[in-house]
């Protein structure tokens, strides 16, 4: 069986890993456009903010692959031939194959000031890092309260760059949380010295003499270097689109992890699957989610028939101050009652969010010892068997939960 | 392929297994110096108590796949496929804690490691006393047998003679005779009930 | 809140555990979840720390080790761990006699300033009873022969512990019959504690004999003195009214606490507040007066003789100082929990160790001696008055009103209550208003709703005409909840109330402190020769809903050993060895005429005590 797989990030990788544990000898081609060893996107921050080395944040030993295995780096997929069931190059190469992973991720959404003479980039390839880098100076504005938004902004601060998060809504990570969590993040995160300025937008950027004088929405101006910005992603859904197979947020899959053509999987930021919190399709761009679908699309590919039962927006964000873990959704939504407990004497708190007795979100800040369980029973929709006023309060212990498991 | 299997009905709590743990993952793996080390040496199992008072031991169960495997964004967990076990090389890990948000068990936790960083810490399953022909340290010293080191295959083989036994005899629930220790949990479960009240 | 109605029944303690949090302050039930899950093989008792060739444990799964190093199985190590218990509560209670025999001798030697004799009736029978000349004597020198015939009943001089005398023929033939008539109070501890040692006594049976031998020489021995004379010393009991919970604690006066068990130093303390130049010096320091409170059995002592009213039980200790108005603790030993200097250090209140047997951290000591009592105790509380204006006046929290009490009923006034001897009693229980009487007694412990076992025991009893004599920490509890003053015969049933309107007694009587539990005894043997059976064959039982400690299980023992049927509420470590737990919850019936039973829930514990009541009562041809 021969296997294309477009994208060597973490779907990619694990649809590859996943395919030769289980079938060594099969032939397989992976193809990235970018000019880079395997690295992880998520690292990109750490490696601005000088903790890791470019070395070390690749994450696959290229030189381990069996041979039958073959990595293309540079080359940018122009087209798929669904009709000759092949791949076809920019330079003009054709790669047939027998099964077609498509894991082209997405790209990090452009506002419409976005203007690289200006000094503005996203943060989202190891190419956008290394423009960045030269510009990082004293001062740096992150523009989105987003998660990219705060770990870009905490990983420059480890450089002792002066950082301002500029964010339209009310609080921080609003996509994720409610403004009570978010108001706490905000305040944690000024803490650590991390000027944040809410309900503002970027309304005018001037350059003077290299250096960035930018105005925002509601008249302030702030000096800067460089501008990052991290507004959301977009699906990278163009050659599927082309290729005439079904997307609609993402490209659309069934439970195999199978596009609307045959033969051609898709896993990762560009698929959309059913978000098991939310009740309907979504794209959960988050790695550890799009490692998984990769893992499910090798399955499915082998013909194991492994029905991936869906995704669940999760993260992990960890920094000198505080720790947080979200999964799920926490706002909005019909049916949602919310169960919180703040402790502020010891800058913690634990929120859940239950549809019924189902648990579908969860917030835990400062306190990530037994998390995961939590996240795990959202993933499996699994009705919780004790008071969830009891598992914010911390009164009843994980055990009570896994022990009948 | 011989794995900790748990046993959590027999677990007294009496958190020798945690200190076992902790004393042959020290530097000096004496009982005596161990806790006086300037960095000290933490658990890698964890006995949770329920609200009914019983003791529940917890530990990484290698799954495969690992969630915290999947998660992890610098590779720093990985299997060692020759003993199956799932490890933490701690020069990779960032402490970016998404090993703890993906673990279905809760067993991960941060602690400081030998070189003064902070990183994921988790059981493994005694890896480095396995390959000098021991046993896992918790196994070792759990003396109700809560926790044993075991084939699996051959635990499922003797469960299934058991309740293969059971059901010729026509029995549905094993009718145990009460032992001190069910009649304990018992009365601690009452004490609870009653405290609800 | 409602969090806070799992820890205690009493709004005075829910609310100040609310405030304790708020305040960062750490309890008993807070360290309790830290330690949970605590260990099944001591809660079992088949872990063996007595010598290095362990520690052993033995697995109740039967697969693991069955024998520690020595060769001690399951039976033998429970049997060895339960007589050390009984022998550090014989011990304490040993000890506190001791003090109180010490000052004694000293009042016969006029060496003890501030002490005198309150009841010298009582030191003539008492000295009677000891075979002490009393003829033609002046107090002191009675008071000197009858300390120093106490203190042979301590040593190796005697044969039989004199008190022993008071049981009817039938138990002491039946005590003499299974050898274990104490002969010495101190002697028996030495020779459990020497029992105990590796390969030593490593029988069972005889361990068990020999534990309840150690009881008999506290119950009849060490409590006993120490009950005889502090009434003798400090005057016997009669009835009165007073109050108890936090809400005696009082926002416009100098709050001293004293805590503890000898009246030794309470007194001496009580003396001192009432002393008009100290009232002064409160004046002047701003408070209104000085309002000298107790807790646990020192506070009993003090109930009993002087109406003093009671801050709190066990498990209030350290909540009294959350309520940020305690001037000072005074304690002297059993029953302290070490963390008070910690929780004083989150307020204002200054603590003070006063023996020499019990220093605890973050506590000034100042040491009593019979000599120097009267002297510390102006000292200490001439202190606490200056500490009056170090109060935050704002963050004073006594969330209650305090609740009347009535105390006082020694033996003697039970006698006066009854018009002078038992046969009013005797009567009712024949004729059935009062089908029996049981003794409620103990402390509290974490592991149950505080005062939840104890209210719900006794109320369930008085509501089946069973008459309640209550001891220790119960009474806090008991008169928290309303049940000590007579107005709380609308509770009991038909029978008990008439009795109670007749006397204008309550239905739970204060009969004291723990080592008053020899009060009970006392009683008991009364009744018994009077009417002329063993006491195993009386309408009687005893019950702690809440016990902890190490004294409790000896008071248990000798409760037993007496004939009398005991429910405890917590578990004690023994269900490792199948047949010291068969033996302890039937088998001792064949023996002693009584068992134990152990029942958490005081719903099923008040069945049980009722179903034996009314057995005995047919036993002995009455109605049910």
């Amino acid at each position: 069986m021969k296997v294309v797989i477009i994208g060597s990030s973490a779907a990619g990788l694990a649809c590859i890993d996943t395919l030769i544990r289980f079938s060594p000898e099969l032939n397989a081609t992976i193809i990235s456009e970018e000019a880079y060893a395997p690295y992880c996107r998520c690292l990109l921050t750490y490696y601005l903010g000088g903790i890791l080395k470019e070395k070390q944040m690749v994450i696959r030993d290229i030189t381990s692959y069996p041979p039958n295995t073959a990595f293309l780096f540079g080359e940018r997929v122009d087209r798929i031939n669904t009709k000759n069931k092949s791949v076809m190059l920019a330079g003009g190469k054709e790669i047939p194959y027998d099964k077609l992973l498509i894991a082209t991720g997405s790209n990090a959404a452009k506002p419409k000031y976005y203007d690289e003479t200006k000094k503005t980039f996203t943060l989202r390839y190891m190419s956008d890092a290394k423009k960045i880098e030269p510009h990082i100076g004293s001062r740096v504005i992150v523009l989105g309260g987003g998660f990219v938004g705060i770990k870009a902004a905490f990983g420059l601060m480890q450089r002792n760059v002066g950082v301002t998060i500029v964010i339209s809504s009310g609080y921080p990570l609003s996509m994720i949380v409610d403004e009570k969590t978010g108001s706490f993040i905000g305040k944690d995160l000024r803490g650590m010295g991390i000027d944040i300025r809410t309900e503002e937008d970027v309304a005018e950027i001037k350059t003077n003499n290299g250096a960035l004088r930018v105005s925002l929405s509601s008249g302030f101006e702030l000096d800067s270097d460089a501008i990052i910005v991290g507004k959301g992603v977009k699906p990278r859904v163009e050659l599927a689109k082309q290729a005439g197979i079904n997307t609609d947020l993402g490209i659309t899959v069934n439970e195999f992890m199978e596009t609307s053509a045959e033969g051609i999987y898709a896993a990762g930021d560009c698929c959309e699957t059913m978000d098991i919190a939310r009740k309907r399709f979504w794209v959960n761009a988050i790695w550890p989610v799009a490692v998984e679908q990769g893992y499910y699309a090798a399955l499915n590919m082998l013909r194991m028939q492994a029905p991936y039962y869906g995704s669940v927006g999760m993260n992990s964000m960890k920094t000198r101050a505080f720790h947080l873990i979200t999964a799920g959704v926490l706002k909005g939504g019909e049916g949602i009652s919310l169960f919180e407990k703040y402790i502020p004497s010891k800058n913690q708190f634990r929120k859940l969010a239950m549809r019924d007795n189902v648990p579908v979100g969860m917030a835990f800040y400062n306190n990530p010892e037994e998390a995961g369980v939590i996240v795990n029973l959202i993933k499996k929709g699994t009705p919780l068997t004790v008071d969830p006023a009891k598992i914010v309060n911390n009164e009843v212990s994980m055990m009570d939960i896994l022990r009948p498991l | 392929m011989k794995v900790v299997v748990v046993r959590p009905e027999r677990c007294v709590g009496c958190l020798q297994c945690r200190f076992a743990c902790s004393v042959v993952h020290s530097e000096s793996k004496s009982p005596f110096t161990a806790p006086y080390e300037s960095i000290l040496s933490k658990p890698r199992i964890h006995v949770g108590v329920t609200t009914g008072k019983e003791p529940f031991p917890n530990k990484c169960r290698h799954c495969n796949p690992a969630p915290c495997e999947m998660a992890c964004i610098t590779k720093a967990i990985f299997r060692d496929e020759s003993t199956g076990i799932v490890l933490i090389n701690s020069d990779r890990c960032i402490n970016c804690g998404m090993c703890a948000m993906a673990c279905p068990f809760g067993v991960i936790r941060y602690h400081v490691y030998v070189d003064r960083r902070t990183s994921a810490h988790k059981c493994d399953q005694c890896f480095a006393r396995q390959k000098e022909g021991k046993i896992p340290a918790c196994v070792e010293v759990c003396k109700v047998g809560a926790l044993v080191f075991e084939d699996y295959n051959k635990m499922m083989d003797k469960a299934t003679d058991q309740l293969a036994s059971l059901v010729y005899l026509g029995i549905r629930e094993k009718e145990r005779e009460k032992g001190p220790y069910p009649t304990l949990i018992a009365y601690k479960n009452t004490l609870q009930e009653i405290k609800r009240r | 809140m409602s969090e806070y109605k799992e820890y205690s029944i009493c709004t005075d303690a829910q609310l100040t555990l609310k405030k304790a949090r708020e305040d960062g302050v750490e309890t008993a039930w807070d360290r309790l979840k830290k330690q949970e899950p605590q260990c099944g093989y001591c809660e079992l008792g088949v872990s063996c720390r007595i010598c290095v060739m362990g520690p052993c444990r033995i697995d109740p799964f039967g697969e693991g080790p069955q024998r520690g190093v020595c060769g001690a199985d399951a039976d033998i190590i429970v049997a060895r761990n339960l007589a050390r218990m009984i022998a550090s509560g014989a011990a304490s209670h040993s000890d506190h006699g001791r003090d109180l025999l010490e000052v004694l001798h000293k009042i016969g030697l006029g060496k003890a300033p501030g002490y005198g004799i309150k009841d010298p009736e009582k030191l003539k029978r008492i000295a009677a009873e000891h075979s002490v000349n009393t003829a033609n004597l002046s107090n002191e020198e009675i008071a000197k022969g009858l300390a120093e015939a106490m203190m042979e009943d301590y040593g190796m001089k005697k044969q039989r512990i004199t008190f022993i005398n008071r049981a009817p023929k039938q138990r002491i033939e039946l005590w003499e019959k299974l050898r274990v008539i104490p002969r010495g109070i101190d002697r028996e501890t030495s020779e459990l504690m020497h029992r105990t040692h590796m390969g030593v006594d490593n029988d069972y049976i005889s361990l068990l004999l020999n534990t309840v031998k150690n009881s008999l020489s506290d119950g009849y021995g060490g409590s006993m003195i120490g009950t005889e004379l502090s009434d003798i010393i400090f005057g016997t009991p009669k009835p009165g009214f007073s109050e108890v919970n936090l809400g005696v604690l009082k926002e416009d006066q100098v709050n001293i606490l004293v805590h503890g068990h000898s009246p030794i130093v309470s007194e001496m303390i009580s003396l001192a507040v009432d002393d008009k130049e100290m009232i002064k010096l409160a004046k002047a320091k701003g408070a209104n007066g000085i309002n000298l409170a107790g807790l646990c059995c020192t506070g009993n002592e003090l109930t009993m003789r002087k109406k003093i009213p009671m801050a709190g039980n066990h498990l209030m200790t350290e909540l009294t100082m959350v309520t940020g108005a305690v001037e000072s603790i005074i304690v002297d030993y059993q029953c302290i929990m070490p963390s008070l200097g910690q929780v004083a250090q989150c307020y204002h209140t200054k603590l003070y160790s006063t023996s020499d047997k019990a220093k605890f951290p973050l506590m000034e000591h100042v040491e009593f001696t019979p000599e120097n009592a009267k002297e510390q105790a102006y000292r200490i509380v001439k202190e606490s008055i200056e500490n009056f204006p170090r109060r935050n006046k704002d963050k004073i929290f006594i969330p209650v009103a305090p609740v009347k009490t009535m105390t006082g009923f020694s033996v003697e006034a039970i006698l006066e209550a009854l018009g002078g001897s038992l046969t009013p009693l005797i009567d009712a229980i024949k004729a059935g208003k009062i089908k029996g009487a049981v003794g409620v007694v103990g402390c509290n412990n974490p592991k149950i709703k505080q005062d939840y076992g104890h209210v719900g025991l006794i109320k369930r009893l008085i509501a089946n005409d069973i008459l309640v004599l209550t001891t220790g920490c119960v009474n806090v509890a008991a008169g928290k909840a309303g049940l000590q003053v007579p107005e709380a015969k609308e509770l009991a049933g038909p029978g008990l109330k008439e009795i109670c309107g007749l006397l204008n007694i309550p239905p739970s009587l204060h009969v004291g402190s723990c080592v008053d539990n020899s009060r009970i005894i006392a009683i008991a043997c009364a009744l018994a020769n009077a009417i002329g059976v063993d006491i195993d064959k009386l309408p009687l039982a005893a019950a702690a809903p809440e016990w902890y400690s190490e004294k409790a299980a000896t008071i248990a023992f000798y409760a037993m050993a007496s004939g009398v049927f005991t429910v405890l509420g917590v578990m004690p470590p023994i269900l490792g060895s199948k047949k010291i737990t068969e033996l302890a919850t039937s088998g001792l019936n064949d023996v002693f005429g009584a068992c134990f039973a152990v029942e958490p829930d005081p719903a099923k514990a008040a069945e049980l005590i009722t179903a034996h009541i009314i057995s005995k009562r047919k036993g002995l041809g009455l109605s049910a």
